[in-house]
């Protein structure tokens, strides 16, 4: 601003009393002021206006510009008697430009570029804020519009329209206004639109929204949010023809994004970046059912994780592979379908999870059962299926719960195997048992069964085209289980062999079941052949007599046989090495064969048979004991042996003997006497038990007496079969009892 | 078991019988009684049946030494056992030589108990009318009397060869004297004329008794 001062001009100053200011500025024609106008401290009152109408300038040109202009409230620019008017609107802090249109000028010879600024700065938000109102509606209405327009106009002025802005009310409610912005191109002279509304969205009235990078196309095209934050990016590929469609949808469809292009087939890559992954937060479906795959068998994913009980459904349901997270577990609901293999390998289901500490795989085959009970079974068939799918059941592997008590179940494990079309043989492993229902076909020449140590526990050897073989049979309460020998031959042998010098060590009580007991025997046999004979291990013989046997048949080298004299009476029989049998059935006794074995009723004799003597060998016991009472009596067998009882029939041996209390029947000791009398005074009776055959017999009498002076007689008289008195006098006529004890003895015939 | 038995003239038998065998309750199964024997010495010495069968024998301690047979019952072994005995028949009557067989009269079964105490005049001992064995005193009398007659002839055979060689030796007239007399007094002693005159067993009982400490 350049200062002048005022006192050196020439200036009519009006009083106050006038209203002050100055007046009747006459002798400069270019009259200049120079510092504020307001000399000698005295303010201008009253308009400063120019002498003649729209002749004179406040200032000039660049050189004689005023500084400042202040302007009160509500105060007035007028141009051309106000058709263009600049007001001040005092309280909303704006000018109000009256009269239309605002023209920018611009000098096309400058370089510099006509802008419209902000004049207001909200330091705070970083925000610049220029207003365009659009104006002359006296109320505002919905659809009311203001436009900025953009056009060119040429030298001649004339003008031509090739964009505009607009903005348009969409509610006019106060506090609730809604509005639009529209962006109005002509397009071969057509007014296309774009339009962005207060809320929702941005409107295009055409198809294409063109990005053109000048300079660079390596930088990828972005639309942001509102914090200017990439919300989207556009990656642009050089001469690319394919690109991303985005679908809208109808009600109760879906929008797509999808591949599009020139090329015939356009996939559609989906890529996260870095390390991170594609995300879905829901669902991920195909868009039409069992219309698409997760892969390809040229593209295929490489893992597939999973959640906690999630499972993989085929067909609605009809199988389903499902987590169990309870126990670690894949539940395959409706079975596993075409378990095949790819590429000559050989299918498996197997254990990934193996456990060291335990040294255990385990892989779980799971039936369902609501309520488990016992006899459930669960079973795994196992078949083959043919070019069409049809398959074939070949076994099955069934377990069933034995015993479903909580923490005491039982359980086997049973195997079916078809055999003639029918499931009906298996195999089946229970706690403690192998239940084969079949052979066991041992495919190895000398197949063992060993015990848990893997000692060898039973060895089986074979012989090439054997017939004959062992069969083992079990047996009911109180039965016997037993070994037999079984085969094609109608008569097979049971061999038992121990190793080298080992013998067989029967550890209990031996025991030979296989008894007969044929007729009764009413005559003496030679060539003795019962029905049965021939196994029998113990024949035993009844007979309504004594008889001899002198051969017995179906001698076999090594052959034991019991024979049992098996009478209740007292019929013995003889068992005799006598030439009425044939030589191969006779027996050798243990008398040297010269006498007969004798079996008394009760007994029995093992029978040997000698192969090599072709005999049979009576073991044991001893010769018939001279139990017969003739033979003890003629005293001259030399080869029978005496029984106890027996003895007595000896005639060298004392028949009855006693030795008596004198005076009394009191018996001190006695043999075969059945009462001691005292009959008299010095006399004993003695009465015997077994009679003496006669009163033949010798009886020897004396007494046991202290005295030594006494001439003391001991006699016998009376003397009867089962009887006799013994006497004791010391003189005649006075019969004296002995002070001891009476002794007597007899021998005789009984 | 025991029995006594009456003789025509009066005189009885007394018997003794062994069991012919015993029964085992338990299985039934018999053992023939054979013989009877005393076994150990003194105090520890035992009486005991044995016998058998063919499979079983045994000895059986049925009672102290000089334990009578006779006194064994069916019973006597406990109610394990049962003892077979023969009837008197059987035992006895049946064994008799005939000529004695006829001369008995009748038995009956006794028991120790009721034979008298004093067997000095066992011979007198007779089966009276009530059942009961008692000493009849005329038989006793007579029985005194032989007792006498034996006692006095070792006795008196003493005496003479104790005069003879006091004669011998030249004995005093005296000794001799006494030695007569007492010689005369054996050779009288079955005439005690209290013999006769006793009516009871004790009376012929102090007769002997006084002879023999004599």
């Amino acid at each position: 601003m350049k200062h002048a001062d005022l006192d050196q001009g020439i200036v009519n100053r009006l009083p106050t009393s006038a209203g002050g200011g100055l007046n009747n500025v006459v002798e400069d024609l270019t009259p200049q002021l120079g510092g504020n106008l307001d000399p000698n401290g005295f303010a201008w009152a009253g308009h400063l206006v120019p002498s003649a109408d729209d002749t004179y300038n406040l200032g000039t040109l660049s050189t004689a510009e005023w500084s400042n202009l202040y302007l009160g409230p509500n105060a007035v620019i007028g141009f051309d008697n106000n058709d263009v008017t600049i007001t001040h609107v005092a309280g909303s802090n704006f000018l109000w430009f009256g009269g239309g249109l605002i023209g920018i000028y611009h000098d096309p010879s400058s370089a510099s570029t006509p802008v419209f600024q902000a004049s207001h700065n909200y330091d705070s938000a970083v925000v610049k804020v220029a207003s365009f109102r659009g104006a002359g509606r006296a109320t505002a209405a919905n659809g009311d519009e203001a436009h900025i327009q953009f056009g060119l106009e040429n030298s001649a002025g004339s003008q031509v329209e090739i964009a505009k802005l607009t903005w348009q009310i969409d509610t006019v409610t106060a506090g609730a206004e809604d509005g639009r912005m529209e962006m109005n191109l002509l397009d071969n002279g057509v007014d296309q639109r774009m339009y962005v509304f207060a809320r929702d969205y941005l409107y295009m009235n055409h198809t294409d929204l063109y990005f053109e990078q000048y300079g660079s196309t390596a930088n990828n095209i972005s639309i942001r949010d509102r914090s200017f934050n990439k919300a989207f990016e556009l990656d642009p590929i050089a001469s690319s023809v394919n690109n991303v469609r985005v679908s809208n949808a109808v009600t109760g469809t879906s929008p797509t994004i999808s591949g599009a292009g020139d090329d015939a087939n356009v996939g559609l890559i989906l890529d996260a970046k870095g390390t991170e992954y594609i995300r879905f937060a829901d669902a991920a479906v195909p868009n039409t059912n069992d219309g698409a795959a997760l892969g390809t068998t040229a593209l295929k994913w490489s893992d597939l994780w999973l959640a906690a009980d999630a499972k993989i459904d085929f067909n609605s349901g009809g199988i389903i592979w499902q987590h169990d997270s309870a126990n670690d577990a894949i539940s395959f609901s409706g079975g596993i379908h075409n378990f095949f293999s790819i590429v000559n390998t050989t299918p498996a289901i197997w254990s990934s999870n193996y456990d060291d500490s335990n040294n255990v795989a385990a892989a779980l085959f799971l039936g369902y059962r609501a309520t488990p009970t016992d006899n459930d079974r669960a079973y795994m068939s196992l078949q083959l299926s043919d070019d069409t799918a049809v398959q074939t059941e070949m076994a099955r592997i069934v377990w069933r719960m034995e015993d479903v008590s909580n923490g005491t179940e039982d359980g086997s494990i049973e195997f079916y195997i078809i055999s003639n079309g029918s499931l009906n043989q298996y195999h089946r492993f229970g706690a403690g048992y192998y239940d084969l229902d079949g052979d066991i076909w041992y495919t190895t020449t000398s197949p063992e069964i060993r015990d848990l140590n893997y000692n060898e526990l039973i060895d089986f050897d074979y012989v090439a085209s054997a017939v004959n073989h062992i069969s083992i049979e079990n047996a009911v309460t109180t039965g016997t289980p037993s070994i037999k020998a079984v085969g094609d031959d109608t008569n097979v042998n049971l061999g038992l062999a121990a190793k080298g010098t080992g013998l067989l060590d029967f550890q209990d009580a031996f025991k030979m079941t296989n008894v007969i007991t044929p007729a009764q025997i009413t005559a003496n046999q030679d060539n003795y052949a019962p029905t049965g004979y021939e196994t029998a291990s113990v024949i035993r013989l009844t007979t309504n007599g004594y008889y001899t046997i002198s051969g017995l048949a179906g001698g076999v080298d090594g052959k034991i046989v019991i024979l049992v004299n098996a009478n209740s009476s007292s019929d013995g029989i003889d068992l005799l090495h006598d030439t009425t049998s044939t030589a191969a059935n006779r027996f050798y006794t243990p008398s040297n064969g010269n006498y007969g074995h004798y079996l008394y009723p009760g007994s029995a004799v093992t029978l040997y048979y000698d192969g090599t003597s072709s005999r049979w060998i009576v073991i044991g016991g001893a010769p018939r004991s001279a139990e017969n009472q003739s033979t003890m009596e003629t005293a001259t067998n030399n080869v029978s042996y005496v029984t106890p009882n027996a003895m007595k029939w000896h005639p060298g041996v004392a028949k009855c003997w006693v030795v008596g209390t004198p005076n009394s029947t009191t018996i001190i000791a006695s043999y075969n006497v059945t009462a001691l009398g005292d009959t008299a005074t010095g006399q004993q009776t003695v009465t015997i038990a077994t009679d003496f055959s006669s009163a033949n017999y010798c009886v020897l009498v004396t007494v046991d007496d202290t005295s030594t002076t006494l001439v003391n007689s001991a006699t016998v008289r009376g003397r009867a079969p089962g009887s006799y008195i013994m006497n004791s006098v010391i003189e005649a006529g006075s019969g004296d009892d002995p002070s001891t004890a009476w002794h007597s003895v007899a021998f005789g015939d009984q | 078991m025991k029995y006594v038995h009456e003789n025509e003239d009066g005189t009885i038998a007394l018997w003794s019988v062994v069991p012919t065998k015993i029964t085992r309750v338990s299985d039934g199964a018999e053992f023939f009684i054979n013989q009877t024997r005393t076994v150990g010495q003194g105090p520890n010495a035992r009486f005991e049946i044995g016998g058998g069968n063919d499979i079983e024998a045994f000895f059986m301690d049925v009672g102290p030494a000089g334990f009578d047979v006779g006194d064994l019952e069916a019973d006597s072994l406990g109610s394990n056992y049962v003892i077979h005995f023969p009837t008197f028949e059987e035992a006895v009557l049946d064994k008799l030589h005939p000529d004695n067989k006829v001369k008995v009269k009748k038995h009956k079964k006794i028991k120790s108990g009721d034979l008298p105490a004093d067997r000095t005049f066992r011979g007198a001992w007779r089966l009276k009318a009530n059942g009961k064995i008692d000493v009849d005193v005329g038989a006793a009398r007579t029985i005194t009397r032989q007792h006498l007659t034996v006692a006095a002839n070792m006795a008196k055979a003493n005496l003479e060869r104790e005069y003879t060689q006091m004669q011998m030796q030249g004995g005093n007239a005296a000794a001799l004297t006494k030695l007569r007399d007492k010689h005369q007094k054996w050779s009288t002693a079955k005439d005690d004329p209290r013999i006769d005159a006793a009516t009871t067993v004790d009376e012929l009982k102090a007769v002997l008794d006084e002879v023999s400490a004599s």
